[in-house]
């Protein structure tokens, strides 16, 4: 039988990991779109890495936790297409908090001037084999941050929904689908 | 007492002097040669004079001033962005502030024997107003009235206090600074 609310293991995985996400993407945005030769850009790029890298490991985690695992059930009377939806929204998650920073991280080792990555000043982490000597690099390049962008964004609008969609259970259709992800602080 | 009977001897020994050699920029190169990560950054420095006194009968005499115009600097990275970004940066105020700073001067005085038939001379390098000890080790061989020099410095940019942290860029903190000459004797 289904529980009734998500364990201490996939909750805190969930809020850290989107907190993390919309840090390291407000991070990206900000990094991005640097004056030329700012002297904190490299921390700033360093910070991102290793938010992405640290999100993609807590993602494999929290996949891991999902597949031996069995969700809350939708509140009864969900109707079949936002039952669909939900499902929809939530595989394409689970895929793209793995496929984003994979994305950067192969971003990051197909790059023209391969910046080494410190994981929070801490240790080196080596870039993804199979991504350097391609007769036209740059190019290569070019598509790989291109995808990471696309990906990005993509993330942050099913994020937008997500939350979206779980105001709507907590305050219009007064359902616990919002309340079984949070912490009952002093029991309910 | 010592500095009456110098002043003389200094005097004397003009005409002693080691010989003078000048150096010819078309056959000559100036390099720095840095690491980010797995890539080597190649930097030429095609504008610079030397004045060289050289004797190798009496390594002692040996004089160089070196200067360096860094306003010059080409990348040798491949793709074109990347090159401008790094001859943009390097000339830019983080790393040798080309505009107040125009040159790095390379001063040495005296030259020894060294490890493997190498000579070594200690000098000092300038740049951006600070002075720290930099060791040259190179070889030369003269044939007639033509040298040919080679040799490096290893070079610790960190110690000017410019450049980006190397725990951020990835950039190793020492580089080598490579040369190439060829200098005829002056009469």
């Amino acid at each position: 039988m289904a529980p009734t609310r998500y364990d201490a293991v996939a909750m805190t995985l969930h809020w850290v990991i989107a907190f993390a996400i919309l840090g390291t993407f407000a991070g990206g945005l900000v990094m991005t779109n640097l004056a030329a030769g700012d002297p904190y850009r490299f921390t700033i790029y360093q910070l991102h890495k290793s938010f992405g890298l640290t999100i993609l490991v807590l993602s494999l985690a929290r996949l891991g936790w999902r597949l031996t695992h069995v969700a809350p059930a939708l509140p009864e009377g969900t109707p079949a297409w936002q039952g669909v939806l939900a499902r929809a929204t939530h595989v394409l998650f689970y895929a793209l908090i793995v496929i984003v920073p994979l994305s950067g991280w192969a971003l990051v080792s197909s790059a023209t001037r391969a910046v080494p990555t410190f994981w929070f000043g801490l240790f080196e982490v080596p870039h993804l084999p199979g991504l350097q000597g391609f007769a036209d690099q740059r190019a290569v390049f070019t598509q790989v941050r291109d995808a990471h962008e696309i990906l990005a964004l993509a993330m942050i609008g099913l994020l937008v929904l997500h939350v979206a969609a779980a105001l709507k259970h907590h305050y219009i259709d007064r359902d616990d689908v919002l309340a079984r992800m949070l912490p009952r602080f002093g029991g309910r | 007492m010592r500095s009456l009977i110098l002043i003389p001897a200094l005097l004397l020994a003009g005409p002693a002097l080691a010989a003078g050699w000048a150096v010819d920029p078309t056959q000559s190169t100036l390099v720095i040669e840095g690491q980010q990560g797995a890539n080597t950054i190649r930097i030429t420095l095609p504008e610079w004079t030397a004045e060289i006194a050289f004797d190798p009968q009496d390594l002692t005499k040996t004089r160089i001033r070196a200067e360096i115009a860094l306003g010059a600097l080409a990348s040798q990275t491949e793709n074109a962005s990347d090159k401008a970004e790094e001859e943009r940066e390097l000339k830019g105020a983080s790393w040798f502030a080309v505009a107040e700073h125009p040159t790095a001067l390379f001063t040495a005085t005296g030259a020894e024997l060294f490890e493997g038939g190498t000579l070594r001379s200690r000098g000092t390098l300038t740049i951006r107003g600070t002075a720290v000890p930099a060791d040259l080790v190179f070889t030369v061989a003269i044939t007639g009235d033509t040298a040919k020099a080679a040799g490096q410095a290893a070079v610790s940019w960190t110690d000017y206090g410019i450049g980006w942290d190397p725990a951020q860029s990835g950039i190793a903190p020492q580089v080598t600074v490579r040369f190439d000459l060829t200098a005829t004797r002056m009469p």
